[in-house]
């Protein structure tokens, strides 16, 4: 299982490396890629103010540069290697004066005991190296610093704070979501199962069907308009649910309330697919043999369903739910927009349309992630499910 | 089976209650309060997108000026209800020299930030040598952010240097003494007081700017938490993509807002600001796409335009924009003036108006919108619609029925609704025999269209930075401006224009920039097809808030009904 697992993060490396590099080459290639000009609209920005920002963004490097920047401020780690001789500039300043092999940077002086040290790469640009600490071995040396991932270019704010800020409402609204994709969706597949033809099955066909088909947005709006608007006016409040936002220091409610409807809207078509794939896999695994025997062995009807027929059943729904949370965690733009959720989507599609690329290079990195980590639990949970499934050497 | 058919009929009949149910939402209406004396307290919201930057430095779109204009005073203050009035606001009064090239302000000794400490002129001069440097840092990164509206100091000596880095100073400006500021310009303007009444051009405190605001016993950047001499201050730090509350400063030197503060709630798309304002959660906002008709029905019309009162709430007063087309002066078709002419003849902007707008835009008889001080009705003698005459001007032209012209390519960007309108034009110019394509970009490749000028004939729109006519005649017909993306070239013109702005006296002025207008409507450069209007709507519980022209509210004269629902 451990080597399993270790092959599995293993692979995000090329991964990685693939997605990013063809990020970069389509926002160095991409028509109108000009972020600087984006900022100021239609109006014109004097020429030789727009080359000076443009240079202190590093955006007149060639891409590949660009590229290594990112890398290096990802990695968190930064070799260095220090060829001795007489720190210049001035005191904790740093002078750079090229890289080895591309990867370890040689700056001049010796290396510092402790704290970090700035240098400038470019003409209003500072940089802190060793901000936790570093490792000297002779020369070389290692210098730790936080993640990197750069300044928007629109907003002038970091972009660790900006997805750092989104995050951890995109995950508040995605767990919500796949509880109640998973309590309602794979609850209504079971009893519409074991209940097959009956009120209640028809109730469930009908309403997935309808779910399928119903665009996400329209949902939430609807939903907006019936708990936000109309319940509100009838009823003076009593069945009032606040149609958007996150709360704040002055709303009437908790937080959680506000999550309510855009839980649901997120949800809804996933839980109608988990219902549906419940259904069709749980009647499966019924019509068994093995299901016949565990009956005519005189087995309760929720034994045979609960510790068999459901565990056999769920392979496939486990699989759907997990890719269907990893897509929730890479940010839900209809769900944000419709309902005003400050999650990482809206920010990251904002960012492809300002060409704000230092977002869309981190949002992108954030899922790629994400995404790795939930489908690996998921690959994990079916050695669970299925005692036949083993990731030990040979078993997989 | 049996079974089944019955679960089927249950199922039918409980589809069908809740479709009845459905149809029987109730419309929104309000229920205005009487009362006008102005009573204190409460709290108003207000619609915002994300702003970019709400430090004054570097505010560049409406979302950061609406919300930076709360917590910073500039020198003058344009008159909400009257945009050709200039008002005195951190300066009491003002002057300049005999050729409009140096301006004294004096300041209002009672004048202070929100911390109490005093406003000088030295504040001001930071705060400016603060948007021109090249090397001004961003208190959010850390970094060098040079500001891009650096543009509104573009004429004061000493620019250029400071703009490159060579020196680290703005040698026009000076602090006299504490309560006198003094610029000096490289060229004469005689409106520059309007300019200085930009809210990015307010004093900021450069302890704070540098060393962080203090909230709760930590430091936050000051482009998180601005600190100002504006009426109101910032009550806890940005809460990004989600509100700015900002609450009254007791320490303001006017009079004090009758609100205890504003929440400025923001929102990704401006129909989920409608949706909640009309849950009650919001009390101005922008009217949802195609609901105007309703809105004005359900909520009623503000009487001037801009003001909101109980019942009469809905905002649709003219803006200080046009939307207007520009004409490739260097295309082979379009360099002829008769084209430029027919072409402006052909469109019916009642139409437009009327089709796409619900009526909520004005055709536009004139670059320069209502409002500004200088506008004169019907200037633009070519914007009347008038297909014969349109046809003539064509003939005359040398391109009869639109033989010889070929293929035109209209040219907008795409996304952002202006499909309908180019629809109705492209209809407008078939009608004089011009075959018109669409042209269509994502905005980023459309402006660099414009800039590489590989376009015929495209769209654009103007808002005005300061509601004076330079604003529009300069950047848009002075040779060398950058946004005059038509290449209109006309030396009289650009000698006119230097003259007018050194003019003084404002009625000879004003009239100096009509013959200049007079002249450029002649050339048509630019085809001015209609006027901006607000379409915003306010709720019952606001008294005498107004939204100007230049689309900034007036925080301090509102008050809320806080019984009105």
């Amino acid at each position: 299982m451990f080597q399993y697992i270790l092959r599995r993060l293993l692979q995000f490396i090329p991964v990685f490396f693939g997605v990013t590099l063809v990020l970069f080459l389509i926002a160095h290639y991409l028509p109108g890629a000009d972020p600087v000009q984006l900022r100021v609209g239609e109006k014109a920005l004097d020429p030789e103010r727009k080359a000076l920002i443009v240079h202190q963004l590093g955006l007149d490097r060639p891409w590949y540069v660009q590229y290594g920047d990112y890398l290096s401020g990802l990695s968190m780690i930064h070799p260095v290697y220090y060829d001795g001789s007489e720190i210049t500039g001035d005191k904790g300043v740093r002078a750079e004066v090229g890289t080895i092999a591309a990867i370890v940077t040689r700056v001049q002086g010796d290396v510092p005991a402790g704290g970090a040290t700035t240098y400038t790469p470019r003409s209003g640009v500072i940089v802190s190296r060793g901000q936790w600490g570093r490792l000297a071995l002779g020369r070389l040396t290692f210098e730790f610093d936080p993640l990197d991932l750069g300044n928007s270019l629109y907003q002038g704010r970091p972009v660790r704070d900006i997805l750092g800020q989104a995050y951890p409402y995109t995950f508040e609204l995605a767990l919500a979501a796949i509880i109640l994709e998973i309590i309602i969706g794979i609850g209504a597949g079971i009893v519409s199962a074991v209940k097959q033809y009956s009120f209640w099955d028809i109730v469930v066909t009908l309403s997935t069907s309808i779910l399928v088909s119903v665009p996400v947005f329209w949902l939430g709006l609807m939903l907006q308009y019936l708990f936000g608007i109309w319940l509100k006016k009838l009823t003076g409040g009593a069945f009032y649910l606040p149609p958007m936002g996150a709360g704040g220091t002055s709303s009437n409610f908790p937080t959680w309330v506000y999550l309510i409807l855009p839980a649901i809207t997120l949800a809804s078509v996933s839980t109608a697919y988990a219902a549906r794939i419940m259904r069709s896999q749980l009647l499966e695994v019924l019509g068994q043999d093995y299901i016949r025997t565990a009956r005519a062995k005189g087995l309760s009807p929720s034994a045979v369903l609960w510790k068999h027929a459901i565990k056999n059943a769920m392979i496939p729904v486990v699989t759907f739910i997990g890719l269907d949370f990893g897509a929730m965690l890479a940010g839900a733009i209809l769900t944000e927009t419709v309902f005003n959720w400050p999650g990482v989507g809206s920010a990251i599609y904002k960012a492809i349309v300002g060409r704000d690329f230092p977002i869309v290079f981190g949002g992108v990195t954030a899922i790629l992630l994400v995404v790795m980590i939930v489908n690996l639990a998921v690959d994990i949970s079916y050695a669970f499910l299925d005692p036949r499934i083993r990731y030990d050497a040979g078993g997989e | 089976m049996r079974r089944f058919r019955k679960s089927v009929a249950l199922v039918a009949v409980c589809a069908l209650a809740i479709g009845v149910l459905a149809g029987c939402a109730p419309k929104t209406t309000t229920t205005p309060t009487g009362g006008t004396t102005p009573k204190a307290g409460g709290t108003m919201s207000f619609y915002i997108g994300e702003p970019a930057y709400i430090d004054p430095y570097n505010t560049q779109e409406s979302e950061g000026t609406e919300v930076e204009q709360t917590l910073f005073d500039s020198l003058t203050r344009v008159d909400p209800l009257d945009p050709t009035k200039l008002l005195p606001a951190a300066a009491d009064s003002w002057s300049s020299n005999a050729d409009a090239t140096v301006w004294t302000f004096k300041l209002n000794p009672k004048d202070k930030f929100s911390d109490g400490t005093a406003v000088t002129a030295k504040d001001f001069v930071y705060a400016w040598t603060r948007i021109v440097n090249g090397k001004t840092v961003n208190t959010l990164t850390g970094q060098a952010d040079p500001s891009i509206i650096s543009y509104h100091l573009g004429f004061v000596k000493g620019f250029d240097a400071l703009a490159a880095g060579d020196v680290a100073v703005l040698e026009g400006v000076k602090a006299v003494d504490d309560l006198t500021f003094e610029v000096t310009l490289t060229k004469p303007f005689a409106d520059f007081a309007f300019v200085v009444a930009h809210p990015a051009l307010a004093p900021v405190p450069q302890a704070l700017v540098e060393g962080g605001v203090d909230f709760n016993g930590t430091k936050v950047a000051f482009g998180d938490m601005p600190v100002g001499n504006g009426p109101f201050k910032m009550s806890e730090p940005w809460k990004h993509e989600q509100y700015i509350k900002v609450v009254r400063n007791d320490n303001f030197y006017g009079d004090k807002p009758f609100l205890d503060g504003v929440d400025f709630k923001i929102y990704k798309d401006t129909e989920a600001a409608y949706t909640d304002f009309q849950a009650g959660n919001l009390d101005f906002s922008p009217i949802g796409t195609g609901q105007i008709k309703a809105a004005i029905e359900a909520y009623g019309q503000s009487e001037n335009g801009y003001t909101v009162n109980p019942g009469k709430q809905c905002v649709l007063g003219a803006e200080n924009a046009t939307y207007y087309l520009i004409c490739n002066t260097e295309d082979k078709i379009f360099k002829n003036a008769g084209v430029r002419k027919a072409v402006s003849l052909a469109i019916n902007r009642q139409a437009i108006c009327d089709i796409v707008f619900e009526g909520t835009r004005d055709p536009a008889d004139n670059i320069i919108p209502p409002g500004i001080a200088g506008y004169q009705k019907g200037a633009w003698v070519d914007t009347k619609y008038d297909v014969a005459a349109a046809k003539t001007a064509l003939a005359d032209a040398g391109f009869a029925d639109g033989k010889g012209i070929g293929t035109v390519k209209l040219s907008f960007n795409s996304g952002a609704g202006h499909e309908k309108i180019m629809e109705l034009i492209q209809s407008d110019m078939k009608a004089i025999g011009i075959t018109a394509v669409f042209d269509s970009a994502e905005f980023p490749v459309y402006l660099k269209q414009l800039d590489a000028k590989k376009f015929q004939i495209g769209r654009l729109g103007w808002i005005a930075d300061y509601p004076i006519c330079d604003n529009f005649l300069y950047p848009l017909f002075q040779s060398k401006s950058g946004d005059n993306k038509s290449a209109y070239k006309n030396p009289a013109v650009d000698t006119a224009l230097d003259a007018a702005r050194s003019t003084l006296d404002t009625a000879a002025r004003i009239k100096a920039y009509q013959a200049i207008n007079a002249t450029v409507q002649a050339d048509n450069p630019v085809i001015p097809v209609m006027f901006y209007k607000h379409t915003r709507v306010g709720s019952s519980r606001l008294h005498d808030f107004t939204w100007d022209a230049q689309g900034l509210g007036d925080f301090t004269k509102v008050w809320v009904d806080a019984a009105a629902k």
